[in-house]
């Protein structure tokens, strides 16, 4: 049985970190209020110069053209909302973000031409997760398997190399394999592109299509991999090598049970909710790409639109992407909350 | 769960457990050497930094060269730089009748190497109220010569790279075609072969010792003035195609420098920045572990709060709206990594500790909650705080990359991150300048691969139950 008030609970503080979350985001996100400084300054700046260039304005006296200059202004600025303090329009922002009102983007456009933040985030979405949420995949599925092969025999040979070579991958980030396998494999193999989504000019053909945007993809793919899945197999070994050492698995094996019969039905089956998690969490991660990764490969995806809405300070799409991110986050800890408590009786707190 | 029952106590068992086992000696080593190299930077000139930005004064170094050792694995013998100062120039003064002054500067070149130098550059400092009739004329050790330059110039300072020079260029184009050469050969080429291979249509350097006796090149310059105080100096720079022990970039800088220089930066930001977010959270998720209830559910949710933000996103947007140095952004970091995944792995371990017998026992005798946090809990932490320490540092070196790859590092300080940035963006892979790339990478990936030996002698020791058979 489901404790409803124990879900009640974590439903509650999952969204009241979701709160805090994106306010603190909104905040960093419009540099303290830099971005709305930024923005006044702008209409200041389009208005005296469109005034400037009207015949019939430059007419006027000295203090009229200054009176009616300052009063356009104050009408633009209030109505984008900007002559309000800050610390309000923080908490506009906050609404509109956690109602999923990503509102229009300040700089950049998506290639139909909308400003809508949706519009252009659902845009980039489709090469993110081409490339990362099978990145993802491949490497946690290799991962597992690297990584029980390592809990079979631990501190063996191999135990010892794969865990050194995940603590090294695991603070190396990828982007700096993409660097070193651009130079070997795009340099002096020539075997891939140096980067981009598809050729220039692209293949017609949908199939042709599809075949160079994978030619494009696979470099990308293999350093993302490279790059993740020792990791994931240390992960992996440390948690089955808990559960080996627990007294059921001992009982298991004193009962005489094949060795294939132990690792599949006492060991891998109480590993297998955290390791759950964890593709969980990573495949929610994959969909926002890599910022750096993407840069270096000239990937046209989420990280590569972050990177460029940082650099132009628009702010509505670090929120929009931000806040997304978030609710996908918090959603899929709560249902992962649901199903254990459902699955494993140790979790229900009263 | 972790199994603390033979985990070392305290810094000092630490230190045991690290040199003691042959991963953490080799981590050790491997820093110590690391240290030692920036060692160097303390006899580099003082004002590196401002050196380092300054174009002007790199130009006695060649472009992208690559390292001079590259010569054992290439075979050969390819040039490396050669400069002449003023005083190696033969100078003879001749008064001349009825006024004027004729100055001559010799320079003798012992050139040996199997390749022409990547450039040619004579800085000349002429003396004087008048202007003068500069010549160049340069000779081969086979005898044969070229006048390179023959112009009226005002006094004053100039540098005459001679490859792309309008005029040289011009008069090495109507010497090749005197000798009966139908291509425009490059300067370096016509300049550093024998005249008969030029002619035969086979162009072939010819070294100093090529002819016997062996002869140097020579680079004469005459200048002829009427004007008085008229004097001529000179420095001539052959620019090799190697250089030094980690080649140049793309603006001629020294790449071992800016290793040497990175790599206290790179260590001071790393460690600092590891120290200071580990302990931080370490004592935050202690104080939760330990008083429990309120306390306990602020620390916990504040947590999750941290989790959720998405820190190099924030941190980019903080670094591109103030535009900081690296110390700047290491307050960013620290601030955006108050709480944190130590938070939660510390209070489990904190929950564990405080039922043991000797926190009751501390309790009893009335130890305050505080003398019991700090002297009897987080001492017990602390192995797992180093460890966590060691194997943060890279993260935290290579965080500081990251951003220099997205044009955000330090403004002005020569990292090895922005060593990295620059060789991508300057196209060091796509043109094949490994050196400027691969060398900065591998002292990044020494530096990791050491404290991940470092830690993994930790960790052995730490969960003891994770190498059982």
């Amino acid at each position: 049985m489901l404790s409803k008030s124990y879900l009640a609970k974590r439903a509650s503080l999952l969204a009241i970190t979701l709160i805090v979350a994106t306010y603190l985001t909104v905040i960093i996100a419009n540099g303290g209020g830099l971005v709305d400084q930024i923005l006044a300054s702008q209409i200041r700046f389009d208005i005296s110069s469109t005034l400037s260039r009207d015949p019939s304005f430059n007419r006027l006296p000295e203090d009229e053209r200054e009176k009616l200059l300052e009063q356009r202004i104050e009408l633009a600025i209030h109505a984008k909302g900007l002559d309000q303090p800050f610390i309000v329009r923080s908490f506009i922002y906050l609404v509109d973000a956690l109602t999923l009102r990503l509102g229009q983007a300040l700089v950049i456009k998506s290639n139909t031409g909308s400003r809508a933040v949706i519009d252009i985030i659902m845009e980039r979405l489709p090469a993110t997760v081409a490339l990362f949420t099978t990145a993802t995949i491949i490497y946690s599925v290799l991962g597992i398997l690297v990584g029980l092969a390592m809990a079979r025999k631990p501190g063996g040979l191999f135990d010892r190399l794969m865990t050194m070579l995940a603590v090294i991958t695991g603070v190396i980030p990828p982007w700096f394999f993409a660097i070193i396998f651009l130079l070997l494999f795009a340099f002096y193999i020539r075997l891939f592109p140096f980067g981009g989504f598809v050729s220039v000019p692209s293949p017609t053909d949908p199939f042709l299509y599809a075949l160079d945007v994978l030619y494009h993809m696979v470099l990308p793919l293999i350093t993302w991999i490279i790059a993740s899945f020792p990791f994931w197999a240390y992960i992996t070994r440390n948690i089955v090598i808990q559960t080996i050492g627990e007294d059921f698995v001992t009982m298991a094996k004193a009962k005489g049970l094949p060795e294939s019969t132990v690792l599949r039905r006492y060991v891998l089956r109480p590993s297998l909710p955290p390791i759950i998690t964890n593709v969980a969490l990573a495949l929610i991660a994959s969909w926002q790409g890599a910022i750096i990764t993407e840069v270096v490969f000239g990937w046209p995806g989420i990280g590569n639109l972050l990177n460029l809405a940082i650099l132009s300070t628009d702010a509505p799409v670090v929120i929009g992407a931000a806040v997304m991110y978030a609710y996908l986050l918090v959603a899929t800890v709560l249902i992962l909350d649901i199903i254990y408590s459902l699955v494993d009786p140790r979790l229900k707190i009263g | 769960m972790i199994n603390m029952g033979s985990a070392p106590i305290g810094i000092k068992s630490v230190i045991h457990e690290i040199m003691h086992s042959k991963s953490g000696l080799t981590g050790v080593v491997i820093l110590a050497f690391i240290l030692l190299t920036s060692l160097a930077a303390l006899v580099s000139p003082a004002n590196i930094v401002e050196k380092w930005n300054d174009p002007q004064a790199w130009l006695d170094n060649p472009r992208l060269a690559a390292p001079e050792w590259t010569a054992l694995f290439t075979g050969g013998n390819p040039a490396k730089t050669i400069i002449l100062k003023p005083q190696d120039f033969k100078k003879d003064v001749q008064q001349l009748q009825p006024s004027g002054t004729k100055i001559e500067l010799r320079a003798r070149i012992v050139y040996d190497y199997d390749t022409p130098p990547s450039e040619m550059n004579l800085m000349l400092k002429i003396a004087g109220e008048a202007r003068s009739l500069v010549t160049l004329k340069w000779v081969r050790p086979d005898g044969s010569s070229i006048e390179l330059l023959r112009e009226v110039t005002e006094p004053g300072s100039r540098t005459i790279f001679t490859y792309i020079d309008r005029e040289i260029t011009a008069n090495i184009q109507a010497y090749l075609r005197k000798i009966g050469v139908a291509d425009n050969l490059p300067t370096g080429v016509t300049l550093f072969s024998s005249e008969k291979s030029l002619i035969e249509g086979t162009p072939k350097l010819i070294k100093s010792h090529d002819v016997k006796p062996s002869k140097p090149y020579e680079l004469i310059v005459e200048a002829t003035s009427e004007s008085k105080g008229f004097n001529v100096e000179a420095q001539l720079n052959l620019l090799g195609v190697v250089y030094g022990l980690c080649g140049t970039d793309n603006l001629r800088r020294d790449v071992f420098i800016g290793i040497v220089w990175g790599a206290p930066i790179a260590l001071a930001f790393g460690l600092v920045a590891a120290f200071v977010v580990t302990l931080i959270q370490a004592i935050f998720g202690a104080i939760s572990g330990y008083y429990g209830s309120k306390v306990d559910e602020i620390i916990q949710r504040i947590t999750d709060v941290y989790l959720v933000l998405p820190f190099l996103s924030l941190l980019i947007t903080i670094q591109f709206t103030y535009k900081t140095t690296i110390w700047a952004l290491l307050i960013a970091v620290i601030a955006l990594s108050l709480f944190g995944g130590v938070t939660k792995s510390v209070r489990s371990m904190a929950l564990q500790i405080r039922e043991e017998p000797y926190i009751e026992a501390a309790k009893s005798y009335g130890a305050s909650r505080r003398r019991i946090l700090f002297l009897y809990i987080l001492p017990r932490l602390l192995p797992y705080t180093f460890a966590n320490i060691t194997v943060s540092v890279p993260a935290y070196v290579f965080l500081e990359a990251s951003l220099s790859i997205l044009g955000l590092g330090d403004p002005a300080l020569p990292t090895w991150g922005k060593l990295i940035s620059e060789a991508f963006s300057g196209g060091a892979a796509y043109y094949g300048y490994w050196w400027w790339i691969i060398i900065p990478s591998m002292f990044i990936v020494l530096v990791s691969t050491a404290f991940a030996l470092i830690w993994y002698s930790l960790d052995k020791v730490l969960n003891p139950r994770l190498r059982e058979e």
